[in-house]
C-alpha cells in the first residue's frame, strides 16, 4: 500500500516534469501552425498548447520575408564540417593519447582536460583579435577552424578507446597492418558509440552556437540560424507565428537526427560513461 | 622455413619488474618449442618481445639469423594467436581470415583460394559469414588458428590457445594443433602453464621459472634428467618428492641417507658421486611412480607413512603422505612456496589402497631411482 502510493507521486512527479520540458515545444509547434494575431491572444490560456485553424501560412512568410535557405545551408554547412573534420581529428588525438607511447603525451593530456574547463566565453577576444589578424572574419572558415579540435571529444574518444580490447590492435599489427591502417579497419568500426556521441554532441553544440558567429560575421552572407532568428525577431512587424515557424524549422534537424541516432548516442554514452 | 633466437634477453617493465632475465634459447626450423612455467614467470613477456609488441630491455631476437630489435610487429613476419583469440568482432569468419591477407596485397583470387584452404582444413567452411560472436569458443579457437597460419609466416607465436576450452575440447584442439604443426612444419613456440600440454605437444620443452630458462630438452629427458628441483618438481603429475637430508657413511664403506627416521642405504654408483657433500646440506628426489606397495618388484627399501589423504582415479590413486621426522627434516617450512622441499609427499600406486586417511602404511621404494640435488637445488645424479 505504502509503496504503491510512493510509485505513484514519483509517476506524477516524472508527469509534471515531463510537461514542463515539452510545453515550449508545443507552444511553439501550435504557434506555428495558427494565425498570428490568435498566438497572442490565446497565449494565456490552455488554448496556446493546442492549434485551432491549421496552415502552413507562417512558414511560408518566414521564407518570404527572410532568406531562410541561405541561413539554413550555411548552418548546414559549418556544422558539417567541424562535425566532420572535429570526428576525424579528435578521434585520432584520442587515440594517440589512449594506445600510443610518446614523450610528453601525459603532459600533453593534462592540458587538454584543463582546456576542458574554459568556455568559449573566456577566450572570445583574444581569438577574435587572432581571427581578425589572419584576415578571417565573414568566412566560413572562422566558423570552422576554431571548432574542430575539441577537449570534450578528444576526452570521450581516449575513454573509450582505453577500454578496447589491447590485443585486437595488436593482433592487427602482427597480422601486417600499420599504426594508420589499424586505426582505419579495427579502431573505428569498433568504435562506432563514441562516434555516434561526438558527432550528436558537436552537432548540438555547433547548432545553436551564437556567441562566436556574432562577433566574427557582419554580413548575412555566412550566417548561421540563430543570428538568423535574432534578426527575424527583430524585424518589423514582429509576428509570433513567424517566428515559432523558423524556430520549429531551426529544431527540427536536430531532433531527426536525435531520432536516428537515438539508440547508438545512448550506447556511446553509457559506454563512456560520460552523463549529460 | 626459419629459425630463431633468443640471445641474452632481459626485460624491465617501466614500474621496474624485472620480468626476464639473461634469457637464452635457440629454436630450430621447424621445431614445435613449448615454453612452460608457473603463472608470471615471463613467458607472455618473451613471446610479445619476440612479435613487436614489446621492447626488448637488452640482449638480441634473431629470426633467420637477422636482428629483429627495431622491427615492428609487422615486418617480423609472424604469427600470434592470442589467449582470448582476439578476433576482430566487426568481421566474419572469412574476413578475419583476409585481414593478414589483405595486408600482404594479395589478390582477390588467391586471398579466396587461401581462404578456402585453410577454412577446409581447420573445418570452418560453414562458418565462413558468421560473426565471432556467433561462434562457439571451439570455433573461435579455430579461427584464431586459421587467421594464423594463413598467412604462411616464419614463425608461430602461441599463448596459452587452450586455456579458455573445456578440458574435452583442449584434448581434442591440442591433438588437432599438434597434427597441423608437424604437417605444416613451420616453427612454433607455444606458451603453456600446463606441464602435461608441454610435454606431449613440445619437440622440446624450455622451463621457466621467475624469469629465467631453467632446463631445455626434449620432453622424456626433462622428465628422466631434471636440472634442478625446480623442474624436478614441475614436471610430471605430481611433480617429483624432495626431501632435505643428509649422508651418512655405514660400515661397508658406502653410504646412506635419512628419511624421516629411517636410514636407506645407496648404491655404489651414488655413493660415488655423492662422496664430496659428507656433511653437507643435500636434497633428496623420488618421483611418484618410483614409491610402490611393499611387494613390487624394484623395491629396495620400505618405510612406514601416515595417510594424509587418497586421490582415487579408479586405475590408480594418488597418496599423500607425511613421515616421522618430517617436521624436523624441514625445519616445519611446509608452506607451499617453500620452492626447495614439497609440502606433501605423494605416492602414485596402482588400484585403490585399502587404508584411509590418518592410518599407517608400509611403502616401498625404488632406491635406483633417487635424484640429488645440492644445496642451491642443482641436480647432482
Ligand atoms: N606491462 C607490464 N608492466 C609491468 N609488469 C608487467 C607487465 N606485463 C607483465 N608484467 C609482469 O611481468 C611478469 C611476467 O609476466 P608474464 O610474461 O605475463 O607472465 P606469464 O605469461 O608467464 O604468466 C609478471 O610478474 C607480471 O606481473
Ligand atoms: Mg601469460
Amino acid at each position: 500500500m505504502k509503496r504503491w502510493r510512493i510509485n505513484g507521486a514519483i509517476y506524477l512527479g516524472l508527469m509534471v516534469l515531463a510537461l514542463v520540458f515539452i510545453a515550449p515545444i508545443l507552444l511553439m509547434v501550435a504557434g506555428s501552425l495558427k494565425p498570428d494575431a490568435r498566438v497572442l491572444i490565446e497565449a494565456g490560456s490552455w488554448r496556446a498548447l493546442l492549434p485551432d485553424s491549421v496552415s502552413l501560412q507562417n512558414y511560408g512568410d518566414v521564407f518570404s520575408r527572410v532568406d531562410f535557405t541561405s541561413y539554413l545551408l550555411n548552418s548546414l554547412w559549418i556544422t558539417g564540417c567541424v562535425v566532420v573534420l572535429g570526428l576525424i581529428v579528435n578521434a585520432m588525438a584520442g587515440y594517440a593519447f589512449a594506445r600510443m607511447q610518446w614523450r610528453g603525451r601525459d603532459l600533453l593530456f593534462g592540458l587538454v582536460l584543463m582546456i576542458l574547463i574554459i568556455p568559449l566565453e573566456a577566450i572570445a577576444v583574444p581569438l577574435f583579435y587572432q581571427v581578425t589578424l589572419w584576415g578571417w572574419r565573414d568566412t566560413y572558415v572562422v566558423q570552422i577552424v576554431p571548432f574542430i579540435a575539441n577537449a570534450f571529444s578528444i576526452y570521450l574518444f581516449h575513454t573509450y578507446f582505453l577500454g578496447l580490447p589491447r590485443e585486437l590492435e595488436e593482433a592487427a599489427r602482427i597480422d601486417g597492418a600499420g599504426v594508420l591502417r589499424t586505426f582505419v579497419s579495427i579502431i573505428v568500426p569498433n568504435a562506432r558509440p563514441a562516434f555516434a556521441s561526438v558527432a550528436i554532441l558537436t552537432f548540438l553544440t555547433q547548432w545553436g552556437a551564437f556567441l562566436w558567429p556574432l562577433m566574427v560575421t557582419s554580413g548575412e552572407a555566412v550566417r548561421p540560424l540563430p543570428l538568423g532568428i535574432a534578426a527575424f525577431y527583430t524585424l518589423p512587424p514582429l509576428q509570433w507565428g513567424d517566428i515559432f515557424a523558423f524556430g520549429v524549422m531551426m529544431v527540427a534537424p536536430v531532433l531527426l537526427l536525435f531520432l536516428v541516432f537515438q539508440k547508438w548516442f545512448v550506447r556511446g554514452v553509457a559506454a563512456t560513461g560520460v552523463k549529460g | 622455413m626459419s629459425t630463431v633466437s633468443f640471445k641474452n634477453i632481459s626485460k624491465i617493465f617501466d614500474d621496474g619488474t624485472l620480468a626476464v632475465t639473461a634469457f637464452d634459447l635457440d629454436i630450430a626450423d621447424g621445431e614445435l618449442m613449448v615454453l612452460v612455467g608457473p603463472s608470471g614467470c615471463g613467458k607472455t613477456t618473451l613471446l610479445r618481445m619476440l612479435a613487436g609488441l614489446e621492447t626488448v630491455s637488452s640482449g638480441e631476437l634473431l629470426i633467420d639469423g637477422r636482428v629483429v630489435n627495431p622491427l615492428p610487429p609487422q615486418q617480423r613476419d609472424i604469427a600470434m594467436v592470442f589467449q582470448n583469440y582476439a578476433l576482430y568482432p566487426h568481421m566474419t569468419v572469412r574476413r578475419n581470415l583476409e585481414f593478414p591477407l589483405r595486408m600482404m596485397k594479395l589478390g582477390k583470387d588467391e586471398r579466396r583460394q587461401r581462404v578456402s584452404e585453410v577454412a577446409g582444413l581447420l573445418g570452418l567452411t560453414a562458418l565462413l559469414e558468421r560473426k565471432p560472436r556467433e561462434l562457439s569458443g571451439g570455433q573461435r579457437q579455430r579461427v584464431a588458428m586459421g587467421r594464423a597460419i594463413v598467412r604462411e609466416p616464419k614463425v608461430f607465436l602461441m599463448d596459452e590457445p587452450l586455456s579458455n576450452l573445456d578440458a574435452r575440447l583442449r584434448l581434442q584442439i591440442r591433438g588437432e594443433i599438434a597434427a597441423l604443426q608437424r604437417r605444416m612444419r613451420t616453427t612454433t613456440l607455444y606458451v603453456t602453464h600446463d606441464q602435461v600440454e608441454a610435454m606431449t605437444l613440445g619437440d622440446r620443452v624450455a622451463v621457466i621459472d621467475q624469469g629465467r630458462l631453467q632446463q631445455v630438452d626434449e620432453p622424456q629427458n626433462l622428465y628422466a634428467h631434471p636440472a634442478n628441483i625446480f623442474v624436478a618438481r614441475f614436471i610430471g603429475s605430481p611433480g617429483m618428492n624432495i626431501f632435505r637430508t643428509e649422508l651418512h657413511p655405514t660400515e661397508d664403506r658406502g653410504l646412506a641417507i635419512d628419511w624421516g627416521r629411517q636410514r636407506l642405504p645407496l648404491h655404489a654408483g651414488q655413493a660415488h658421486a655423492l662422496r664430496k657433500y659428507l656433511g653437507k646440506t643435500l636434497y633428496a628426489g623420488l618421483r611418484p611412480e618410483a614409491i610402490h606397495y611393499p611387494d613390487a618388484p624394484d623395491v629396495e627399501a620400505t618405510i612406514v607413512v601416515k595417510i594424509e589423504s587418497i586421490e582415487a582415479l579408479g586405475h590408480e590413486s594418488l597418496l599423500y603422505f607425511g613421515y616421522e621426522g618430517r617436521m624436523e627434516e624441514t625445519r616445519g617450512d611446509l608452506s607451499p612456496d617453500n620452492n626447495m622441499v614439497s609440502p606433501l609427499m605423494v605416492a602414485r600406486l596402482a588400484g585403490t589402497p585399502d587404508a584411509g586417511a590418518g592410518e599407517s602404511l608400509r611403502l616401498g621404494l625404488a632406491l635406483k631411482q633417487l635424484y640429488f640435488f645440492d644445496a642451491e637445488g642443482s641436480a647432482i645424479c
